[in-house]
């Protein structure tokens, strides 16, 4: 195994997906390559289901520094957690799109007069 | 005389306004209690639904809502605009409803968290999303798809995200105002977020790019 087919089978390692033969290969590329074993040992440090786990502190800016660079580092290398940090932001950004200030401003509707009767009766009552 | 359906009298739109209107409603003048309730109704009514969604009793809780300002009239120093004192009423109006609805056994997100491998890998692999979806999500015609979305949310999680990234709210105050631990406050808006992720995978008509 070269250092391409490392970085093109870890991510099936970490997910289950690869043969016992396939598995071994990669473990000792790993402990004999640097840059490769940096990578692998970066993943051990943090799976996806940690990330995941600590993402509102990291998009409410709340991680501290040695965890925050070591998210930084597993960013940089899995697109899945990519992906999830943009549409975890995205259902952040929809729902004030949706619900916000300006969109609630649409649903203000006059009220109707038997609800005001109700109200001010319930002050009386 | 109070007379509902009476034409409403002017809005009041200054400060100096609003101070004589509050020293009418001290005075215990029915027509600025009906002033008050036509004036203010309306945004506390949207504050309602959109922290609770479409759910029978709104108008109980403004009428809560009403009901708790009349009685805080005197207690009220002007420190912030009475529109501002009246939503934060409002509000606790929807979560004294909604925690009165406790006894209901509590709804999960069944199927819309994400799923992991034993070694902590994404099963299943992740729908690819635009760099930057916010600028699409303000298209108006996703609104509708997107409030859908929100409207699918169990009534225990939709609140805490409303609360949480909408009324800007911190983990503290969510959880005094659920009656929770700040913990778990803090994990079922995370949860939340999450689920309506999944659900605009599955409603949006492909991922916003």
């Amino acid at each position: 195994m070269n250092c391409d087919d490392f970085r093109k089978h870890v991510h099936a390692y970490y997910q289950d997906r690869l043969s016992e033969a396939q598995r071994r290969d990669l473990e000792r590329h790993a402990a004999g390559c640097t840059a490769c074993g940096e990578l692998y040992a970066v993943a051990q440090q943090l799976s996806c289901r940690e990330l995941v786990e600590f993402l509102d502190d990291y998009v409410e800016g709340q991680l501290a520094a040695e965890r925050l660079v070591v998210f930084e580092r597993h960013l940089s290398l899995c697109a899945d957690c990519v992906n999830f940090l943009r549409g975890y932001r995205a259902a952040q950004a929809a729902a004030r799109a949706a619900l916000g200030d300006a969109a609630a401003a649409l649903d203000v509707v006059p009220m109707p007069d038997d609800l005001v009767r109700a109200i001010l009766a319930a002050r009386r009552a | 005389m109070e007379d509902a359906g009476a034409p409403p009298a002017r809005a009041p739109d200054r400060p100096d306004a609003e101070a004589r209107l509050l020293a009418a409603l001290r005075a215990g003048e029915p027509r600025a209690f009906e002033l008050l309730v036509r004036e203010h109704g309306p945004r506390m009514r949207a504050a309602i639904v959109r922290l609770r969604g479409p759910v029978a009793d709104v108008d109980d809780a403004l009428q809560d809502a009403f009901l708790a300002a009349f009685r805080g009239l005197a207690g009220f120093e002007g420190r912030s605009r009475l529109s501002t004192w009246l939503h934060r009423i409002a509000v606790n109006a929807a979560l004294m409803r909604a925690r009165a609805r406790r006894d209901e056994p509590a709804e999960d997100l069944e199927g819309l968290l994400p799923q992991f491998s034993p070694h902590g890998a994404f099963i299943g692999g992740q729908r690819r999303w635009a760099e930057a979806p916010e600028v699409e999500l303000q298209r108006e015609e996703l609104r509708a798809g997107v409030r859908a979305a929100i409207d699918r949310l169990p009534e225990n999680y939709r609140i805490p995200l409303v609360l949480r990234d909408i009324e800007g709210l911190s983990h503290a105050e969510i959880a005094e105002g659920l009656g929770t631990s700040v913990n778990a406050a803090k994990i079922r808006v995370h949860r939340a977020r999450q689920a309506l992720k999944t659900l605009l995978e599955q409603t949006l008509p492909g991922p916003p790019r």
